[in-house]
C-alpha cells in the first residue's frame, strides 16, 4: 500500500513537472524566442561567422579599466557570435612580455593580444607569430600614423588602441605661490621655474626612482628636444652605424636629466621611493612637479593629503634658438596570433570590435583611456586637448625604446641610478646603452 | 633471493623517476645546450660556441652576480644562524609564556613572500616608511637612512628582509635540536664544573653539529636562489648593486630577451652552487658528533 501511495505521488509529481517544464519550456521558447528577436535585432548581420564552434584566448595587460576586457568583451562578442566564445587572461606587465613569447615559442600563442608597437613587435613579425590584418576594413578608419607603427614589409598587423604621451604633471597652486604664471617652453625657463620653487620652499620634483623604469619618463622628454630637433633620423641611423648613442646629442641629455639631480631640483633619497610612492608624494603636496605621463591620468588626479588644481607641460630640454620636439607615442594595438584554424574567428571579432557603431565599439571606446587613435573619436578630457593644442605646431617623437631593441632602455635605467646614486657619469650611462645595443641589436 | 624479491619494488620508482627526468633533469641538461645557442625566446638560434660565457666573463655581469651572491649568502647564512641560535637558546630555558614566544617568532614564516616585501617597503621608505618616522620622532627625519636606495647598503636590506622571514624556522629546527640533547651529558658537564659558555661551545655546540649542518645548508641554498626579496624590493638596483645571480638571469631572459646568455648563466650558477653544496656538506658530515 505504502509503495503505491509512493509510486502515486512520484507519478503525480512527474506529471506535475512535466506540465510546469512544458509551461515554462513554452515560456522559455517565447522567452528565447523574444529573447531572440531582440538578440537578432542586436545582432548586426553585417559580422557573421559560419565556423565550427571555437574558443578564442585573448590576453591583456593588467592596468587601466579591467571590466571592459574581463566582462564586456566576452559578452558582447558572444552575443553577435554564438559559435564564438572568448576566454580572457590578463597580465601585469613583466610577466605578459615573456608569458606571451613563451606561448608563441612553444605553439599555444593566443588568439588576440594587446602588444607594443614598432621594434617591440617586430621579433613576432619576424617569427611569424603575427596574423596580417590588411584586408581588416575598418583599420583604415584609424590615423595613418598610428597604424604605420604597427606596420611591416606593407603588412598591417595590429589595430592601434591610441596613443599617449610622457609629460610633466605639476602644481598648479605650488607654481602660483612660487610667481610661476607659464609654463616653460626651453630649459633656461625650466630650470627657472625650478630655482623659484626652490627658493620658495617648495621641493621642484619629484621622482620614484627604486622602479628604474621611470628614470625614462623624464630622459625621454629631455631627450626628445636634445636628439631629435636636430636629427629626427637618428634612431634609424643607429642600425646603420651613423650614429651612436655616445655622440653629444645623448650625452647631453643624459648630462641635463643628471642636473636635475645635482642641482638639488629632484627630491633627496628618491632611489629609495617606488613609482607608486611617487606619486602619492605629489598628490600630497609634497613637490611641485612629477614627470610621468597622459597614463597616469586616473592615479595623479586622484585625492590627496592636499587639494590643487593639475596641470601638464612637455619638459622642453631645447635651447632658447632651439624648436621644442614633444612627445607623443602610440599605445598598445591589438593583435592576432597566426592561427589558421582561427583567423577567420579572428578576423570576424575584430571587425566588430573596431567598427563604429557596434554595442562592441562604443563600449571599448567608452573604456579606452589612450587618446584615441579612431579618426571619428575625440577625446574629452579638457586637460588632454589644451596640452595637444598648445604643442599641435611643434614636431612630435614616440617613446625613445619604441625604435631600440630589448634590453638598450633596461640598461640605461639602471647606469641612471647608479649616476643618481654618485657612482658613474653621463658618459657611462651613453657607453653602456651603445655597448648593449651592439650585443642584442 | 632477497634480492629477487625486492627487484619488482624498483618498478615502482619508475613513475616518479620518469617525472624527475622529464621535469627537472631534463630541463637542466637543456639549459646547458640553450647556453651554447644565441635564442632570444621567438624564432630560430644559431650556435655560438662559448661567447655567452665569454661574455658573461667579460661584461661582469657573472663577477657582480656571484659577489653580491656571495654576499647576500654569507649575511643569511652567518647572521641567520647566530640570530637563529641565539632565540632557540632563549627559548629552551624555562619561560613563562614560552608557547607564546615560539609562535610569535615563527609567524613571519606564514606570510608570503609579496607581502612580506609590501611590509617591508614601508619600513624602509624614505618619508613615508617607519625607520623615518622614528627619526623623524626626534627630529632627525634628515637623517633616516635610504637602505633600499643606496648602492652599500640595498642588497643588506634585502637579505634582513629574507632573515626576518626565515628565522622562526631556522629557530625551530635548533630549538628541536636543542631539547634532543641528552640530560645526563649536560649534567654531567656541569658536575665538572663547565661555565655556560664552555657547555655552550664546547659540549653543546659539537652536539647540534648536525642541526648546524642543516640550517647551514637551508641558508646556503636559499642564499644561492635569491631572488624574490631581490626582485620585489629593489629590481636589482640601484644599478646592479643588488643583483644576485638568480636575478641576473631572469634579467637577462624575461627583460632582455638573451635567453641563451642567461641559461648559460644559469648553467654556470648550477654547477657553482653545486660544487660548493658539497664541499660544505662533506665538511659538516666530518664534525658532526653521533648524540
Amino acid at each position: 500500500m505504502k509503495r503505491k501511495i509512493v509510486s502515486g505521488i512520484l507519478a503525480c509529481s512527474m506529471i506535475g513537472t512535466m506540465i510546469l517544464t512544458g509551461c515554462s519550456g513554452s515560456d522559455s521558447t517565447g522567452g528565447s524566442a523574444a529573447g531572440g528577436s531582440d538578440k537578432n535585432a542586436e545582432t548586426d548581420s553585417r559580422f557573421t561567422y559560419d565556423g565550427d564552434d571555437v574558443t578564442l584566448n585573448f590576453m591583456y595587460i593588467t592596468g587601466g579599466d579591467n571590466e571592459f576586457y574581463s566582462d564586456q568583451l566576452p559578452e558582447l562578442i558572444n552575443e553577435q557570435f554564438p559559435n564564438i566564445t572568448v576566454e580572457v587572461e590578463e597580465m601585469p606587465t613583466d610577466n605578459y612580455k615573456s608569458t606571451v613569447q613563451m606561448k608563441f615559442a612553444s605553439g599555444e600563442g593566443p588568439d588576440i593580444f594587446e602588444w607594443w608597437p614598432d621594434k617591440q613587435a617586430e621579433p613576432l613579425v619576424d617569427a611569424g607569430y603575427l596574423l596580417d590584418l590588411s584586408d581588416l576594413e575598418c583599420i583604415g578608419d584609424f590615423r595613418e600614423d598610428m597604424v604605420d607603427s604597427f606596420t611591416f614589409d606593407g603588412k598591417k598587423y595590429a589595430v592601434p588602441l591610441g596613443s599617449s604621451f610622457l609629460t610633466t604633471w605639476y602644481n598648479k597652486d605650488l607654481f602660483e605661490q612660487a610667481g610661476i604664471t607659464d609654463v616653460p617652453m626651453n630649459w633656461d625657463e625650466f630650470t627657472e621655474c625650478c630655482e623659484k620653487l626652490k627658493d620658495a620652499g617648495i621641493t621642484p620634483i619629484v621622482m620614484g626612482d627604486q622602479d628604474a623604469a621611470v628614470i625614462q619618463f623624464g630622459m625621454y622628454q629631455v631627450g626628445a628636444s636634445c636628439i631629435y630637433s636636430k636629427n629626427p633620423d637618428f634612431d634609424d641611423q643607429l642600425y646603420t652605424g651613423e650614429t651612436k648613442f655616445t655622440d653629444d646629442c645623448w650625452v647631453e641629455t643624459v648630462e641635463k636629466y643628471k642636473s636635475l639631480y645635482d642641482n638639488g631640483y629632484v627630491m633627496e633619497n628618491t632611489l629609495g621611493l617606488s613609482q607608486d610612492q611617487s606619486r602619492q608624494a605629489f598628490i600630497d603636496g609634497r613637490a611641485a612637479m612629477i614627470f610621468d605621463g597622459s597614463f597616469g591620468w586616473e592615479v595623479l588626479n586622484s585625492e590627496g593629503a592636499e587639494q590643487f588644481e593639475r596641470g601638464i607641460f612637455m619638459l622642453p630640454a631645447n635651447d632658447k634658438d632651439e624648436e621644442l620636439v614633444y612627445n607623443l607615442t602610440p599605445a598598445e594595438g591589438i593583435f592576432a596570433g597566426a592561427n589558421e584554424d582561427h583567423a577567420d574567428a579572428v578576423k570576424a571579432v575584430l571587425s566588430y570590435w573596431f567598427t563604429e557603431g557596434t554595442p562592441l565599439f562604443e563600449a571599448w571606446a567608452e573604456s579606452n583611456d589612450n587618446i584615441p587613435a579612431h579618426k571619428n573619436l575625440t577625446d574629452d578630457r579638457e586637460m588632454i586637448n589644451e596640452y595637444l593644442e598648445r604643442y599641435q605646431d611643434y614636431d612630435s617623437i614616440y617613446n625613445l625604446n619604441n625604435a631600440w631593441p630589448n634590453g638598450v632602455s633596461d640598461e640605461m635605467t639602471a647606469r641612471f641610478q647608479e649616476v643618481i646614486a654618485g657612482d658613474a657619469d653621463a658618459q657611462d650611462v651613453t657607453d653602456a646603452m651603445q655597448t648593449k645595443f651592439e650585443q642584442v641589436k | 633471493m632477497k634480492q629477487k624479491l625486492n627487484r619488482p619494488l624498483y618498478f615502482f620508482i619508475i613513475p616518479a623517476l620518469v617525472l624527475y627526468v622529464v621535469f627537472w633533469v631534463a630541463p637542466v641538461l637543456m639549459s646547458f645546450y640553450y647556453g651554447f645557442t644565441d635564442w632570444s625566446g621567438v624564432g630560430d638560434y644559431n650556435f655560438v660556441g662559448l661567447d655567452n660565457f665569454k661574455f658573461l666573463l667579460q661584461d661582469g655581469t657573472l663577477f657582480n652576480a656571484l659577489k653580491n651572491t656571495g654576499i647576500y649568502t654569507g649575511f643569511t647564512v652567518v647572521f641567520g644562524n647566530v640570530l637563529a641560535l641565539f632565540l632557540a637558546s632563549i627559548l629552551n630555558k624555562k619561560l613563562k609564556m614560552k608557547g607564546v614566544f615560539r609562535t610569535v617568532f615563527y609567524i613571519p614564516a606564514l606570510f608570503s613572500t609579496v607581502v612580506v616585501a609590501f611590509i617591508w617597503s614601508y619600513v624602509y621608505a624614505p618619508y613615508y616608511g617607519m625607520i623615518y618616522s622614528i627619526f623623524d620622532l626626534f627630529g632627525a627625519g634628515d637623517a633616516a637612512p635610504n637602505l633600499l636606495g643606496s648602492t652599500s647598503t640595498a642588497l643588506i636590506a634585502c637579505a634582513v628582509v629574507e632573515q626576518w622571514k626565515n628565522c622562526g624556522t631556522m629557530t625551530l629546527i635548533y630549538l628541536a635540536g636543542l631539547q634532543n640533547l641528552p640530560d645526563e651529558v649536560l649534567e654531567s658537564a656541569k658536575i665538572d664544573g663547565c661555565k655556560w659558555y664552555q657547555e655552550f661551545f664546547k659540549v653543546k655546540l659539537p652536539m647540534i653539529a648536525n642541526t648546524i649542518s642543516v640550517n647551514v645548508m637551508l641558508g646556503l641554498i636559499n642564499g644561492f636562489k635569491s631572488f624574490d626579496y631581490v626582485f620585489t624590493l629593489t629590481g636589482g638596483g640601484p644599478g646592479d648593486s643588488s643583483s644576485t645571480l638568480m636575478h641576473s638571469v631572469y634579467k637577462l631572459a624575461f627583460v632582455e630577451y638573451q635567453y641563451g646568455t642567461a641559461e648559460a648563466l644559469a648553467a654556470a650558477a648550477f654547477v657553482l652552487i653545486l660544487v660548493i653544496s658539497c664541499i660544505v656538506l662533506f665538511f659538516f658530515k666530518k664534525r658532526e658528533v653521533e648524540v
